[in-house]
């Protein structure tokens, strides 16, 4: 598909260009080290907010004991989940018969520190997660109520379904996130921008405050564009190119919404 | 029909190989992501900690690169701060290993400026496609996923952006030879 490899000289350019712009030697190894020592402390923290799935059939003894431990400490949280449930549903009733627009939730969800919490294994570190038992957490509020729906959706709280993963709250994945946008990323590009739309629309409902939310913006400003002529698209695609203007996605945005 | 053989669960990637193959390719695609210089190791920490947890889930569908380069995204993306972190690993930092040779050092560094000048001048969709098929390896395949683009228009931008690279070439050794004799 391609007319010519890249001459010699031109290779050995580019190399020194991977080289440059590269980690230092130094920095690899400083990075392995911290890493190494947050994995260290991460295996004997108490237990992590999203728990990696041992192997039990290779498993060591010590490993064996730290999923027993696991197992326990989830079966505690799960019947504190429940408690502090009811608790969360008593209150969200009180709240509703005084004021309908759950403004307190969608505050915390712009709150940088709230945020913070969702990243798996990352942002929340296992220092930062030191504290992370359930009885520890001072605002589990947010944490037991189901996830916010779309911004753009009317509120309906009466509809709204039970937490779906009651052990892990407010935890979304960044793998499940890549894995509910992927279809959607396959659908635009086999020419079928309103199955793209709707693969989207479920990816926000799953992950309304996903870390990939620029990604959804982009490929939903380009499906509305592909999908046919209406405005939406366009409106779409400049609130995106004024809020991302640096986004890798920006030219593919203004190829697919501008016909100029 | 052929018969496609059965498959059988491939071996799950070591995290240090993982780290050691690709630290530089987090490392690379951050700072083009728009991660500030001084948030880059940071933020590749961030990285390297989600691909820990996450790499029992990586069943080998895509290519790893595409996988990294998704998580580096989101990661760029939602970038917090976390200087607590940071002074940590400053912390942890080994001696200073033996610096690569100055002339060497300077040397590589003008050619990687040169390169840098010739990426700033590329269009940014050309650029995309350029860096990861050139500079970081990935196949056309690969990025078509990653950056979720017609296989068709990764290549005509690569052909493209080759095409300037090879007329760059061309201007750069015409500029080096006459440096060297004048």
């Amino acid at each position: 598909m391609l007319d010519a490899d890249i001459t010699r000289p031109g290779q050995d350019l580019l190399a020194a260009y991977r080289a440059h712009t590269g980690p230092s030697p130094e920095a690899v190894e400083r990075l392995a080290a911290a890493l190494h020592a947050d994995l260290a402390k991460e295996a004997t923290a108490p237990l992590a907010s999203a728990e990696p799935r041992p192997d039990l059939e290779t498993a060591d003894a010590d490993a064996v004991a730290r999923v027993l431990d696991l197992a326990a400490r989830q079966r505690s949280r799960r019947r504190w989940t429940l408690a502090a449930g009811l608790l969360a549903a008593a209150a969200a009733i009180a709240l509703l018969a005084l004021r309908p627009a759950p403004t307190q939730r969608h505050a915390q969800r712009d709150d940088p520190a709230a945020a913070f919490h969702h990243e798996p294994g990352a942002a929340g570190s296992a220092r930062a997660r030191a504290p992370a038992g359930p009885a520890a957490d001072p605002s589990p509020g947010p944490a037991l109520v189901a996830p916010d729906p779309p911004a753009t959706r009317p509120d309906r709280p009466t509809e709204r379904p039970p937490p779906t993963e009651p052990t892990s709250p407010a935890e979304p994945s960044l793998a499940d996130e890549m894995q509910r946008m992927r279809p959607a990323q396959l659908a635009l590009a086999a020419g079928d921008p309103t199955r793209a739309l709707a693969l989207l629309a479920t990816y926000l409902e799953t992950f309304p405050d996903g870390r990939l939310h620029e990604e959804y913006l982009a490929l939903r400003a380009i499906a509305l564009c592909s999908a046919g002529p209406a405005p939406a698209g366009r409106t779409e695609a400049d609130a995106f190119l004024a809020a991302h203007p640096r986004s890798i996605f920006a030219e593919r945005v203004r190829g697919a919404c501008d016909p100029r | 029909m052929r018969a496609a053989p059965q498959p059988v669960d491939p071996p799950r990637p070591d995290f240090d190989a993982v780290y050691r193959a690709h630290v530089g390719f987090v490392w690379r695609t951050i700072r083009r992501l728009g991660v500030a210089e001084a948030e880059i190791e940071d933020a590749a920490h961030e990285v390297f900690l989600v691909v820990h947890r996450r790499l029992p889930e990586f069943d080998g569908q895509a290519a790893i690169t595409t996988w990294l380069y998704a998580i580096a995204r989101g990661v760029a993306s939602n970038r917090r701060r976390s200087a607590q972190r940071r002074e940590q690993r400053d912390e942890l930092a080994p001696a200073p290993a033996p610096s690569v040779d100055p002339g060497e050092q300077l040397e590589r560094a003008r050619a990687a400026e040169a390169v840098a000048r010739f990426l700033d001048g590329l269009p940014v969709e050309q650029r995309v496609v350029f860096e990861l098929f050139e500079i970081e390896g990935m196949r056309g395949a690969e990025i078509s996923e990653a950056i979720a683009l017609n296989i068709n228009t990764v290549y005509t931008r690569l052909r493209a952006a080759r095409q300037r690279f090879a007329e760059f070439l061309a201007e750069h050794h015409a500029r080096e030879g006459r440096a060297t004799h004048a």
